[in-house]
C-alpha cells in the first residue's frame, strides 16, 4: 500500500513541476518581449511628455500627457505635414511603379522560360545585398545631369532600385502557383496574353499584389541614403526631417518624439492590419 | 505563336529602370575611380589609374573604417544570431507562438526613427541608463557614444535590437517545422533537453541558421542610417564603417575620385557575400 503511494506523489509532483517550468518559460518570454518593446514604448511616452519632465534628470514614468509636441509639428514655420506629403507621395508612386512594374517581370519569368531568365533573377537579387552608398555618387551625378535633383521622381527611381527585385520575386512566387491552364482556355476563347494577364492572373493574385505594394510602400516611407542626398527642400522626406531636429546646439527632443511617431505609424498599422502579408513577404527573400 | 521576343518584351519595364540606375553607375564608378575628380576643384581632374586604389589601403582612415565595418559585422551577427535562436527557442518551449509578432515590431522601424529612438535613450543627460548605473553606485557610467571605445559596441546594440526579430521569425519557423514526433521519440528514449537540443534541432535547423547568418551579415554591413544619425562617423573616427567613409570622401570631402574607389571595394565585398548567400540558398532547398 504504501510503495502505491509514492508512485502516484512523483507522478503528480513531476507533472506539477513540468506546468511550473512552462509557466516560467512564459514568464520570461514575456519579460524579454517588454524590454525589446520599451524603447518603442519610451518614445511615443516621450512624444507626450512636457518638455521639463523630457529633461529631466530622473526617468519620468508617469505624469499628464501634453499634446504640445504635435501642435508644434503642424504650426512650426518648417512646415512639417509638407515633408510628410512628399513621403506619402514618393511612397506611393514607388509602390504603384512597383506592382505594375514588377508583375509585368514577373509575369515573364514565371511563364516563360528563357536563357537569360536565371542570372538575371540572382543579379537582381544580388542588388539587395549592395550597401546603396556604393551607387550614391554616380547616381547624384546622373540626377544632376538629367536636372532632376530634389524631385520626387528622382527619389522614386532610386528607391525602385530596392523594390523591384524584392517584388519581381514575390510575384513569382504567386504566378507559379497559379496553373497555367487558366490562362491558355482564356487565350483559346481569344484572349490576347495581355487580356488573359490582365483579366484571369491579376485577379487571381491580388493578394499578392497587395503584400508587394504594401512591402514597397514601406521600404520607401523609411528609405534614408538616397532622400538625403538627392533632396534639399523640395522634395525633403519625414526621415531627413526628423535628423534636423537634432542639430548641435539643441535638440527638440519632444518635437523629435512626436515627428517619430508620426513617422512609425504607417509601419506599426501595416504590421497589425497584414500581418500574415508580411511574414511571408519579409521571409520571401530567405525561405526561396 | 510563343515569339522568341515576347518575355523580354515584359522584363522590358523592369530591366530599363534597373539597369540605368545599377549598370550604368556601376561602369561609371569604375571610370571614374581612375581618375581623381574633385567637385570642389574640377580642373584638376587626372588620370590615375591605380594610384587611387594603392593610396585607399595606405590610407589609415580607410584602414581603420575596414576594420571598423568588420568588428560592427561580426558583432552584430553573432549577438542577434544567438540571442535570435536562443528566443526562438524560448517562444518555442513555452508554446507562445503569437508573440512572434510583437517581436518583429522593432524589424518594421525605418532605421532613422530607431537611430533617433536610441539617440535619446543613449544620451548623456535625458537617456535612461545613466540614472540607473548613479542609483546602483557606479560613479561613472559608460558613455554609450561619446566613449571611443564604447561607440562602435552601442552602434552594434542598435542593430541587434533592430534585426534580432529576422533570426527570431527564421528559426521560429523552422522549429515549428520540426515534426512533433521527434521529440516524442526522444522522451520516450529518455533523453534530456539538452540532448534533445543537441540531437534534433541543432541539426534540424542548421540550414536555416546558414541563411540567418549570412542575411544578417550582408543586412549589417550596409549600416548607413544608424551611424549617420547616432554618430556621425563616432568620436574621430571610431564609428566611421566603409559605408560611412564612402559618402564622407563623396559628400563630405567632395573627392568623387577616392569615393569611386571605395565604392568600387564595397561592390567587390558585395559580390563576395552574395555570391556566398545565393550558393548557400540553392543548396539548402
Amino acid at each position: 500500500m504504501e510503495r502505491k503511494k509514492r508512485q502516484r506523489s512523483t507522478l503528480f509532483l513531476y507533472a506539477r513541476w513540468i506546468r511550473r517550468k512552462r509557466l516560467v518559460v512564459k514568464g520570461i518570454c514575456i519579460i524579454l518581449l517588454a524590454v525589446s518593446l520599451f524603447p518603442i514604448y519610451w518614445i511615443i511616452q516621450t512624444s507626450v511628455k512636457p518638455e521639463t519632465l523630457i529633461m529631466s534628470n530622473v526617468p519620468q514614468f508617469v505624469f499628464n500627457p501634453v499634446s504640445k509636441h504635435y501642435n508644434y509639428l503642424f504650426t512650426s514655420r518648417q512646415n512639417f505635414p509638407r515633408f510628410l506629403a512628399n513621403s506619402l507621395i514618393i511612397a506611393f508612386s514607388t509602390g504603384i511603379c512597383t506592382v505594375v512594374v514588377g508583375s509585368l517581370a514577373a509575369y515573364g519569368f514565371a511563364r516563360y522560360k528563357f536563357k537569360g531568365s536565371s542570372p538575371i533573377l540572382f543579379w537582381m537579387l544580388t542588388l539587395r545585398m549592395v550597401p546603396p552608398v556604393a551607387f550614391s555618387v554616380p547616381i547624384y551625378m546622373i540626377m544632376q545631369s538629367l536636372n532632376l535633383i530634389d524631385t520626387h521622381l528622382a527619389v522614386t527611381w532610386t528607391h525602385l532600385i530596392y523594390t523591384l527585385p524584392l517584388g519581381i520575386w514575390v510575384m513569382i512566387n504567386f504566378f507559379s502557383n497559379l496553373p497555367v491552364e487558366l490562362e491558355q482556355a482564356a487565350m483559346v476563347d481569344g484572349c490576347s496574353v495581355l487580356g488573359s494577364l490582365w483579366r484571369i492572373t491579376i485577379p487571381l493574385s491580388f493578394p499578392g499584389l497587395v503584400a508587394v505594394f504594401i512591402l514597397s510602400f514601406i521600404a520607401s516611407l523609411n528609405e534614408f541614403l538616397f532622400a538625403l542626398i538627392l533632396t534639399f527642400v523640395r522634395a525633403k522626406t519625414m526621415p531627413i526631417a526628423l535628423v534636423t531636429f537634432v542639430s548641435t546646439h539643441m535638440v527638440n527632443w519632444g518635437g523629435m518624439a512626436a515627428g517619430c511617431v508620426i513617422t512609425i505609424l504607417p509601419a506599426i498599422l501595416v504590421c497589425i492590419i497584414a500581418q500574415k502579408y508580411l511574414l511571408t513577404g519579409l521571409t520571401a527573400g530567405a525561405m526561396k | 505563336m510563343r515569339k522568341g521576343y515576347m518575355p523580354w518584351l515584359f522584363l522590358l519595364p523592369a530591366l530599363a529602370i534597373l539597369l540605368a540606375l545599377t549598370i550604368y553607375p556601376t561602369v561609371y564608378c569604375w571610370r571614374l575611380s581612375f581618375y581623381s575628380l574633385n567637385f570642389a576643384k574640377p580642373w584638376k581632374t587626372a588620370f590615375v589609374g591605380l594610384a587611387n586604389f594603392v593610396e585607399a589601403f595606405q590610407d589609415p582612415l580607410f584602414l581603420i573604417s575596414l576594420n571598423n565595418t568588420l568588428f560592427l559585422v561580426l558583432m552584430s551577427t553573432l549577438g542577434s544570431v544567438l540571442l535570435g535562436y536562443t528566443i526562438a527557442l524560448l517562444l518555442d518551449k513555452g508554446n507562445v507562438g503569437w508573440m512572434v509578432t510583437p517581436f518583429v515590431l522593432p524589424m518594421v522601424i525605418p532605421a532613422v526613427v530607431t537611430g533617433l529612438i536610441w539617440l535619446l535613450l543613449y544620451s548623456p543627460a535625458y537617456g535612461i541608463s545613466d540614472y540607473f548605473f548613479h542609483k546602483v553606485g557606479i560613479d561613472n557610467p559608460p558613455q554609450w557614444i561619446g566613449d571611443k571605445r564604447m561607440a562602435l559596441f552601442s552602434i552594434a546594440i542598435v542593430d541587434m535590437w533592430r534585426n534580432t526579430p529576422f533570426v527570431i521569425l527564421l528559426m521560429f519557423a523552422g522549429l515549428r517545422a520540426i515534426p512533433r514526433s521527434y521529440y516524442e521519440v526522444a522522451q520516450m528514449e529518455g533523453s534530456s533537453y539538452l540532448q534533445t537540443l543537441r540531437h534534433i534541432i541543432i541539426p534540424a535547423l542548421k540550414p536555416l541558421l546558414m541563411i540567418a547568418v549570412l542575411f544578417r551579415i550582408t543586412d549589417s554591413y550596409k549600416i548607413f542610417d544608424l551611424i549617420y544619425v547616432l554618430t556621425r562617423g563616432g568620436p574621430g573616427d571610431a564609428t566611421e564603417t566603409l559605408t560611412y567613409h564612402t559618402y564622407l570622401q563623396g559628400f563630405f570631402f567632395l573627392e568623387a575620385g577616392k569615393a569611386a574607389t571605395s565604392s568600387i571595394i564595397i561592390l567587390l565585398i558585395a559580390t563576395v557575400l552574395a555570391t556566398s548567400v545565393i550558393r548557400t540558398t540553392r543548396w539548402k532547398i
